[in-house]
């Protein structure tokens, strides 16, 4: 995965330094896939929100609300591009029955989901 | 003979009654402001905590200069909160203890390894640990209309011996007296009398105390007289502990600026980077060898006087038997022992000035320089360092440097914070706020807004619609016809709508502009966040109406988000002077543009930095670091303006000059050029987000907009609101470039 990366952006900095003048520079749109590789792996801060989004549900469910808050917007500081970290700030905000605050926060959570955690977003909405 | 006696009885009845109104009046006011405690206690602005975290790409550098902000004092081996050791590829540090708004986080021992610019472990006590945060930095504070600072201290946090020093050099009858002592004032008299002139005070403490709470500092009989009355009354009401701890807190002991330094507690912190607890006995002695004459002792300005000051009241101390000789040697021996680091309170003006304009709309003046909050802010040290840093080497090397201004917003768009902040080139000085004052025309700037008025209707407008760049005349309800030029002059054509904006052709703007409605643009705008109120007029969708640099990172933030708008804050929590959280910035976005339209208004924003007018960005940001950004320029050069995003930063910069007068700068020859050297090392992620639901790609052919083949002469792949693509196909020349095809099909 890693090799092909960097061999992608080597034939990438190549095709630049090699495209005559009727070829367009590619594209500005990354993929025309519907569901792009997003850079979550590389950019997600896994381990430090993780903690903080195990904490914030547990404060959910035992009804700390306040808490659960504190925590996930402290996750979203840290982890900003991570679905996870906005599928359990919906999932707050639909327990204290701010729907339409659930509603948007899942939305934007759609713009950088991957997987199982996309279709639970969905959900929300 | 009578008539004179009765006369006199009668004013000594008056004269009574006065003094006795007056002893009424001073006693209500000793007893009901000094019981209820009333400092005010100035509102303390902090940073953002820095958060640690394995993985992190955070350089040793880095964090060695939050640590010195921070006030950490390098040394060989830990052995107190507040102290870092340095080795290869690591950074030991003893944190210290601090209250967030959610817990109270002790201090410990951490060790950071890094690897190159990212942290790769933390651990302390031999536990590996996930995710650490450090205090936040004090970066400023609000103060009542007087600017008194103060730390308020309980007197069982004061070390003993310094009170005991105190009252040894100010008051030693303290415990005896009962407000103003007789010998005290006689003693005082005789110096005086001898030295021919005012040489030693007979104060007490307790009237030392009144004097600074309640009165003026004028020489007078009246003035004397009523804070003899005031000491007495304030003795009668109150214990003597209650009375000391109120002086240790009131003691005036320097000024920093406008700001007055009040108590030891704060004069601990100011001077020495310590609480008063961790203070060695030769910082106390200073301290209390600073009441007798803050200016003439402060051991900033006149060191060698505040050390022979010091030394006396070591010695005094040694005398009334508080230290022993090996105390008063060793202290005497000792250096001043000042802090070193550099001032960082009120050291950004430009963001606190928003901080407290923000504050204002929850809260009274008054509240904010009395109540002893603590607000907690999203600023960034790091980003504002390196905001500075790009202002520094940027703005000199531009033609006619020196005579231009500039101004710099930082935001986080994915939660609306802002964290850094610029309000002109000289970051330390409190004057014109240009970022949030200097109203000014945009420009193309505003272009956006036109463009994505008409995206969002894609029955009629997709980023593959020709437009034409024909000369165009609107004529005014004024009678003034109004026709926009291109910057270069020229005419393109009828280029598609995404070129048009990529390379920000003016007549096919106007053109579009007015096709689609000012209203709408105007609406547009509110709903991407501007607040400002802007001129219905046509010029309007070239940027002639006046935006300040914050406003236009309101806009480009909601644009950076994906459509989502929050407003622009810098505040995420207000805790009050009990450590209770009273407020604090939830994340409620707000979408009231279509995401799809965003999502392709993104791709011409990008076009924007590949191939428009800000394409020289890839002499500082790698060409597979997406970002997408705008220029503007306006009439004769004036404004030099960039507004752009990658993945994790917006940011907006102006250059300009404060008399209006040309600058000879386009925005990618100005602002550009400091932008792009900010997020070259600013920025961690290049902008990719998740094609949002209801957008499809096609190939399409760039000069008609006609659909074609990914095999075809030119064709660029381009994203459409589902059902708006093209129905038409051209026919296709087959594109002969091998590389490419092979570039693809990696793909």
């Amino acid at each position: 995965m890693v090799s092909r990366f960097i061999l992608t952006l080597g034939v990438a900095a190549l095709v630049s330094a090699c495209a005559g003048p009727s070829v367009q520079a590619p594209a500005p749109e990354p993929a025309a896939s519907k569901e792009p590789e997003v850079r979550e792996q590389t950019q997600s801060q896994g381990g430090a929100s993780q903690s903080l989004l195990t904490e914030a549900r547990q404060a959910r469910l035992d009804g700390a609300f306040d808490k659960a808050e504190g925590l996930l917007l402290r996750a979203q500081r840290i982890d900003p591009r991570n679905g996870v970290v906005y599928l359990e700030m919906a999932r707050l905000y639909a327990t204290t029955g701010a729907t339409e605050e659930a509603r948007r926060i899942a939305e934007r959570g759609l713009l950088y989901c991957t997987g199982s955690t996309c279709e639970e977003l969905r959900e929300v909405l | 003979m009578k008539t004179l006696r009765q006369i006199l009885s009668k004013l000594l009845l008056v004269a009574l009654v006065l003094v006795l109104g007056l002893l009424i009046y001073l006693d209500a006011l000793v007893s009901t402001t000094f019981a209820d405690r009333k400092w005010e206690i100035p509102a303390r602005v902090y940073s953002r905590p820095l958060e640690l975290f394995p993985g992190l790409r955070l350089a040793k550098e880095e964090l060695h200069y939050e640590l010195s902000l921070l006030g950490y004092r390098k040394v060989t081996r830990l052995t107190q909160p507040g102290q870092w050791v340095e080795g290869r590829n690591r950074l030991d540090f003893y944190g210290r203890s601090f209250r967030f708004p959610d817990e109270m986080v002790p201090a410990a021992r951490l060790e950071v390894r890094f690897s190159g610019n990212r942290v790769t472990s933390i651990r302390s006590a031999g536990r590996a640990l996930e995710l650490v945060r450090l205090e936040p930095v004090h970066i400023g504070g609000i103060y009542p209309r007087h600017r008194e600072d103060r730390l308020l201290l309980q007197l069982d946090k004061v070390p003993k011996t310094m009170v005991a020093g105190l009252l040894a050099m100010e008051d030693r009858q303290f415990y005896s007296h009962w407000g103003i002592s007789v010998t005290g004032i006689l003693r005082a008299m005789q110096a005086n009398y001898q030295a021919g002139r005012v040489v030693q005070g007979g104060s007490t403490i307790t009237q030392q105390l009144v004097k600074n709470y309640y009165l003026s500092s004028e020489r007078s009989l009246w003035r004397k007289s009523r804070e003899a009355l005031m000491a007495l009354l304030l003795e009668f009401h109150f214990d003597k502990s209650e009375i000391l701890e109120g002086y240790i807190n009131e003691v005036f002991l320097s000024q920093d600026g406008p700001r007055a330094i009040h108590g030891f507690g704060l004069a601990s912190e100011y001077f020495f980077d310590r609480s008063l607890a961790e203070l060695g006995i030769h910082q106390q002695a200073l301290l209390v060898g600073m009441v007798k004459g803050p200016s003439l002792y402060n051991p900033l300005r006149n060191p060698e006087r505040a050390l022979a000051r010091r030394n006396t009241v070591l010695d005094v101390m040694y005398q009334q038997g508080i230290i022993n000789d090996v105390e008063q040697t060793v202290s005497k021996a000792m250096p001043l022992a000042l802090s070193q680091r550099t001032r960082v309170v009120n050291s950004y003006p430009a963001y606190l000035a928003l901080v407290r304009r923000q504050l204002r709309q929850d809260y009274h003046e008054q509240d904010l320089g009395s109540l002893g909050l603590s607000i907690f802010t999203g600023f960034d040290p790091l980003l504002q360092r390196q905001a500075e840093r790009s202002v520094e080497a940027v703005l000199p090397r531009l033609p006619g440097g020196e005579q231009l201004e500039t101004a710099m917003v930082v935001t986080s768009f994915d939660n609306g914070e802002v964290k850094a902040l610029l309000g002109g080139r000289k970051p330390r000085y409190a004057g014109f706020n240009r970022a949030l004052d200097a109203v000014r025309p945009v420009g193309s700037l505003i272009k956006p807004a036109v463009y994505l008025t008409a995206l969002q209707d894609p029955a009629k407008y997709t980023l593959a619609t020709p437009l034409s760049d024909a000369p165009v005349t609107v004529a005014s309800a004024v009678g003034d016809d109004w026709q926009p030029r291109n910057f270069d002059r020229q005419s393109h054509g009828d280029p598609l709508l995404h070129k048009a904006l990529a390379q920000s052709y003016n007549q096919a703007t106007a053109r579009l502009g007015m096709q689609v409605g000012i209203e709408e643009v105007l609406d547009t705008l509110r709903r991407l966040g501007v607040e400002r109120r802007q001129p219905a007029v046509p010029a309007l969708m070239l940027g002639a109406g006046g935006l300040a640099p914050v406003d236009i990172a309101a806009m480009y933030q909601t644009i950076a988000a994906g459509g989502f708008r929050l407003p622009l804050h810098t505040i995420r929590d207000v805790v009050d002077a009990r450590g209770t959280v009273v407020q604090r910035f939830p994340l409620h976005y707000e979408r009231e543009v279509s995401i799809q339209a965003i999502h392709l208004l993104h791709y011409a924003l990008r076009e924007v930095m590949e191939e428009g007018t800000g394409k020289s960005v890839r002499r500082s940001l790698p060409r597979d670091f997406a970002v997408a950004g705008k220029t503007g320029t306006t009439n004769d050069n004036r404004d030099s303006w960039f507004a752009g995003f990658s993945g994790d930063l917006m940011a907006v910069s102006w250059v300009g000059r404060d008399d209006n007068g040309g600058t000879g700068l386009t925005g990618a020859t100005g602002a550009l050029k400091i932008w792009a050297d900010f997020m070259s090392t600013a920025s961690r992620v290049p902008l990719a987000y998740r094609v949002p639901e209801g957008i499809e790609h096609y190939w399409i052919d760039p000069a008609s907009g006609q659909l074609s083949a990914e095999d075809c002469e030119g064709a660029r792949l381009m994203p459409f609101i589902s059902g708006s693509q093209p129905q038409k196909r051209v026919n296709c020349a087959q594109r002969k470039d091998r590389v490419m095809e092979w570039f693809r099909d990696l793909f």
